[in-house]
């Protein structure tokens, strides 16, 4: 549909919109940003949450485990507009990290300074901002695994590596789905960490962002064809997701 | 055997060692907003992001000043849309848990999408509803557009947290002659504080973190929200960067002491948002 506020009278046009943007070389480079961006949240989410949440399982002190949940949790208190203007400053070359990487002979990379370091960044700062969430289902997962099993581990004397490739993880089904399904949507609707470190930004653009400069530009009709697409890829997702959720609630009494 | 004991606490260690590294990462840019917001202009012009220096208070009263009224603004679309969410995400969550049909399990299905679905998505929409009612540059346009998304998100929520309840108190009260409101108001808000209390905060926090809501509806400069006022101290050369921190730390103020405070509740209602256990 052709229609906005600028323009009364809609014209029905069909799916011509979708051809329209389909063939945008800056929508295609956008879509496949973000279907870049969702797979490495989702394999670097995962990864680091099984971590993160591991080592935190095996903590006994529950005043230290509830502080070091807490610090892995906190950057999703924060709005992400801070944490852009945060990182921003934490990665700019002269005063940011690489002052102390720099000393310690590490990689000084131009972070958000260019073309080819810009995306990668802000991958970065994602996995710091969600990984967090991930690692409380992971938690929340083992926990649920019943201590008897845990206990026999220790009796035979199992190693850590042991405990969770072998008890751990194969009970961590559901704190996978979870993580999986939270850090894909997440990663699809991320817009306010692009647009404040580095605005409307051909290197960096994604799905919603590039909805966003449709919109900002006055090609009122791309940008709703946009969102139907970045509607329709989530909904892949949420549905089956809502459905398992669904189960496990009615299950609940 | 006491070889044994001394590798089990080496490694017990090593785990606390490791823990406490990540840990650290993990909280540098907590560190830079609290060292940086508080650095003097020289501080900032001698020394990097995160080495400390002589501190003063003077970057976070110039900043602090002009982000009083954005933060009032926040104030005032954040408390009623966190209260209204919670309590009628609370009733509509009593509902489903008492009746169990397929109409509502397909509406239960529709809030999952709603609560779910990337919210930008709804911004020509969005702006075109609130243009032509009158409320679009307004408090009221943003509480409408925020209960759009989260009056779903705290029925969803609320239902998680209601899924335990004991479904025999409830019938029993039912059973000596108590209306729904009654066991609503006497049973099953009492019961379900904490749920509650989550919900609010989870909502609360999420809706003060906004950036896209009100970058869209709001365009008079008066009006703008804590968050959306940050980013006219995004930085960029000649920006100082003890007013970015002290901006970044002063607009998420609210957020940081409700998590410090009452974090978990705020990570009860994460878990619950995901996993759809109490956590």
């Amino acid at each position: 549909m052709n229609s906005s506020i600028l323009v009364p009278h809609p014209i029905y046009v069909g799916f011509a919109m979708y051809s329209i943007i389909f063939h945008d070389p800056s929508f295609i480079s956008a879509f496949d940003r973000t279907i870049i961006w969702a797979i490495v949240l989702v394999l670097g989410g995962n990864a680091i949450g099984v971590i993160i949440g591991y080592t935190i399982f095996f903590v006994n002190n529950k005043k230290a485990r509830t502080i070091f949940t807490s610090i892995f949790v906190y950057p999703l208190a924060i709005s992400s507009a801070a944490v852009a203007v945060i990182w921003t400053w934490l990665f700019n070359i002269h005063s940011g990290i690489n002052t102390v990487l720099g000393p310690l002979h590490l990689p000084t990379p131009l972070w958000l300074d260019s073309p080819t370091t810009a995306f990668p960044s802000l991958m970065l700062v994602s996995l710091w901002l969600y990984s967090g969430i991930s690692s409380l289902f992971y938690l929340a997962s083992f926990q649920n695994i019943n201590a008897s099993i845990l206990e026999s581990a220790r009796v035979d004397s199992a190693g850590p590596l042991r405990v969770l490739v072998k008890i751990l993880l194969p009970n961590a089904k559901n704190g996978f789905i979870v993580s999986t399904a939270i850090l894909f949507l997440f990663a699809w609707r991320i817009f306010s960490l692009s647009y404040v470190s580095l605005g409307i930004n051909p290197f960096t653009e994604t799905l919603v962002l590039k909805m966003f400069s449709y919109y900002e530009t006055s090609y009122y009709s791309e940008s709703s064809a946009t969102g139907m697409v970045v509607a329709v890829i989530a909904a892949i997702v949420i549905i089956p997701y809502a459905l398992f959720g669904l189960k496990r609630w009615m299950k609940t009494d | 055997m006491k070889n044994n004991t001394f590798i089990l606490k080496a490694r017990k260690s090593l785990k606390y060692i490791i823990l406490s590294v990540v840990a650290a990462l993990w909280f540098i840019p907590v560190y830079a907003l609290v060292v940086d917001g508080l650095k003097t202009t020289i501080g900032v012009l001698t020394t990097p992001v995160l080495i400390p220096s002589t501190f003063t208070f003077s970057a976070m009263e110039t900043v602090g000043s002009a982000l009083f009224g954005p933060i009032l603004n926040s104030i005032a679309y954040v408390l009623p849309v966190a209260i209204i969410s919670t309590f009628f995400g609370a009733m509509a969550a009593y509902y489903f848990y008492k009746v169990t049909s397929f109409i509502n399990t397909t509406i239960f299905t529709i809030i999952s999408i709603a609560t779910f679905i990337p919210y930008q998505i709804a911004l020509v929409p969005l702006i075109k509803l609130t243009v032509s009612i009158g409320i679009y540059d307004s408090t009221y346009g943003l509480i409408f557009a925020f209960l759009i998304f989260y009056l779903p998100t705290g029925a969803l929520l609320m239902s998680i947290f209601l899924a335990v309840l004991p479904k025999t108190t409830l019938e029993s009260a039912r059973v000596d002659g108590a209306g729904d409101f009654t066991i609503f108001r006497r049973i099953v808000i009492p019961l379900s504080f904490p749920g509650m209390i989550s919900t609010f905060i989870f909502i609360l926090i999420e809706t003060w973190n906004n950036f896209f809501i009100p970058l869209v509806l709001i365009s008079s400069a008066n009006k703008r929200t804590a968050i959306v006022a940050l980013e006219s101290y995004t930085g960029g050369y000649g920006t100082l960067y003890n007013d970015s921190f002290a901006a970044a730390f002063l607009s998420s103020i609210v957020p940081l002491i409700i998590f410090i405070i009452l974090g978990r509740y705020f990570i009860r209602g994460l878990v619950a948002f995901g996993t759809g256990s109490k956590g």
